[in-house]
C-alpha cells in the first residue's frame, strides 16, 4: 500500500514539473517579445532601479530555481544573493512597475512550492 | 507544391544568414568601444550567440542534422567561457586589494 | 507546407537577433544590456529550435534540442549573475583598468 501511494505522489510531482516547464517556456517567449518591442520603440534605459526581494523558502534548490525564473520574468534581472540567503537583489528595467513585480513573483513562488513542495531532502 | 516549398526554405535560410551576418557589426562596435571590461564580455556573449544562429541556419540550408553536435559544443563553450572570465576577474580583484 | 512554415520562423528569428544586437549598442548601462542578452536572444533560440523540430520529425533531434535548450536557458542567467557580481567590484575603484 505504501508503494502505491509513493508512486502516485511521484507521478503527481512529475505532472507538476511538466506544467512548470511549459510555464517556463511561455515565460521566455513572452518576456523576449516585450523587451524586443521596447528596443524597437526606442527606449534607452533611463529610469532603472535596484530593489530587494525576500524569498519565502529556505532550501537552496528552490532558491536557485527562483533565481532563474526571476531572470526570465519580463523587465527584471536577478543580480546577486546575500550571504545568509535571505535577500535577492533584483534589477528592474522600468521603476514604475515595482508592485506588479512583487505580485507576479509571489504567484510564481507559490507554483514552485506546490510542484517541489514536500521533498524530504535537506539543503 | 513540394518544389516551391524546398525553394522557399532555401531562399529563406539564405536571407536569415545575411541578416545575421549584418547584425554581427553592432556587437563588434560595442566590443571596441566598451568603457569597462564586463561590457566587452557581454558583447562577446552576443557574438557567440550570433555564431550559433549562423550554424543553425546552415543546418536548414543543407538539411543535414550532423552540425547539431557542433551547436551543442559551441553553446557549452559560450556559457562556461564567460563564467571562466568572470571567475578570473574576481580572483585577480581579490589578490590586488 | 511544412517548409514554408519553417522558412517564416527562421526569418522571424533572424530579425529578432538583429533587434537584440541593436539593443546592445543603444542601451546605456551594463545591467540593461544584460536584460537584452538573457531574454531576447533566448527567445530567438526557442523559435529556431522549434523550427528544427518541425522540419526533422525525429526523436534524436528532440533529445538534442532539449539538451541545447536547457544549456542556453538555465545556465546563461548564472553567467550573467557572475559578470554582474564582478562589475560591482570593478565599479568601486574606478582607476582599476586591465
Amino acid at each position: 500500500m505504501k508503494i502505491v501511494r509513493s508512486i502516485i505522489a511521484f507521478s503527481l510531482r512529475l505532472v507538476n514539473l511538466t506544467i512548470l516547464f511549459v510555464y517556463f517556456t511561455f515565460k521566455v517567449i513572452n518576456s523576449g517579445w516585450i523587451v524586443a518591442w521596447l528596443v524597437v520603440k526606442g527606449y534607452r534605459g533611463e529610469n532603472e532601479t535596484l530593489i530587494e526581494y525576500q524569498p519565502q523558502s529556505d532550501k537552496s534548490w528552490h532558491i536557485i530555481l527562483l533565481f532563474n525564473l526571476i531572470s526570465m520574468t519580463p523587465g527584471s534581472l536577478s543580480v546577486d544573493l546575500s550571504e545568509d540567503r535571505n535577500i535577492i537583489y533584483v534589477h528592474l528595467l522600468n521603476s514604475n512597475d515595482q508592485d506588479d513585480f512583487v505580485k507576479t513573483t509571489g504567484k510564481i513562488e507559490r507554483m514552485l512550492l506546490r510542484s517541489l513542495g514536500n521533498s524530504k531532502t535537506k539543503n | 507544391m513540394d518544389e516551391t516549398g524546398k525553394l522557399f526554405l532555401e531562399y529563406a535560410s539564405l536571407t536569415a544568414l545575411w541578416i545575421m551576418a549584418i547584425s554581427l557589426i553592432f556587437p563588434l562596435f560595442r566590443l571596441f568601444k566598451g568603457p569597462t571590461l564586463p561590457d566587452r564580455v557581454v558583447a562577446l556573449d552576443q557574438i557567440a550567440f550570433i555564431i550559433v544562429g549562423i550554424i543553425i541556419c546552415d543546418v536548414f540550408y543543407t538539411r543535414n542534422a550532423m552540425l547539431l553536435d557542433v551547436v551543442l559544443t559551441v553553446s557549452l563553450l559560450l556559457v562556461f567561457g564567460s563564467m571562466i572570465i568572470a571567475r578570473y576577474l574576481y580572483k585577480k580583484q581579490n589578490e590586488d586589494g | 507546407m511544412v517548409d514554408i512554415i519553417v522558412g517564416i520562423l527562421v526569418v522571424i528569428s533572424a530579425v529578432i537577433i538583429f533587434i537584440a544586437s541593436i539593443g546592445i549598442v543603444r542601451f546605456k548601462t551594463l545591467y540593461t544590456r544584460m536584460h537584452v542578452i538573457t531574454k531576447v536572444s533566448s527567445f530567438a533560440f526557442v523559435l529556431l529550435l522549434l523550427a528544427l523540430n518541425i522540419l526533422f520529425f525525429h526523436w534524436k533531434i528532440l533529445i538534442l534540442t532539449l539538451i541545447i535548450f536547457h544549456v542556453l536557458i538555465f545556465l546563461s542567467p548564472i553567467s550573467a549573475h557572475m559578470i554582474a557580481k564582478v562589475s560591482q567590484f570593478i565599479k568601486k575603484d574606478s582607476d582599476y583598468n586591465l
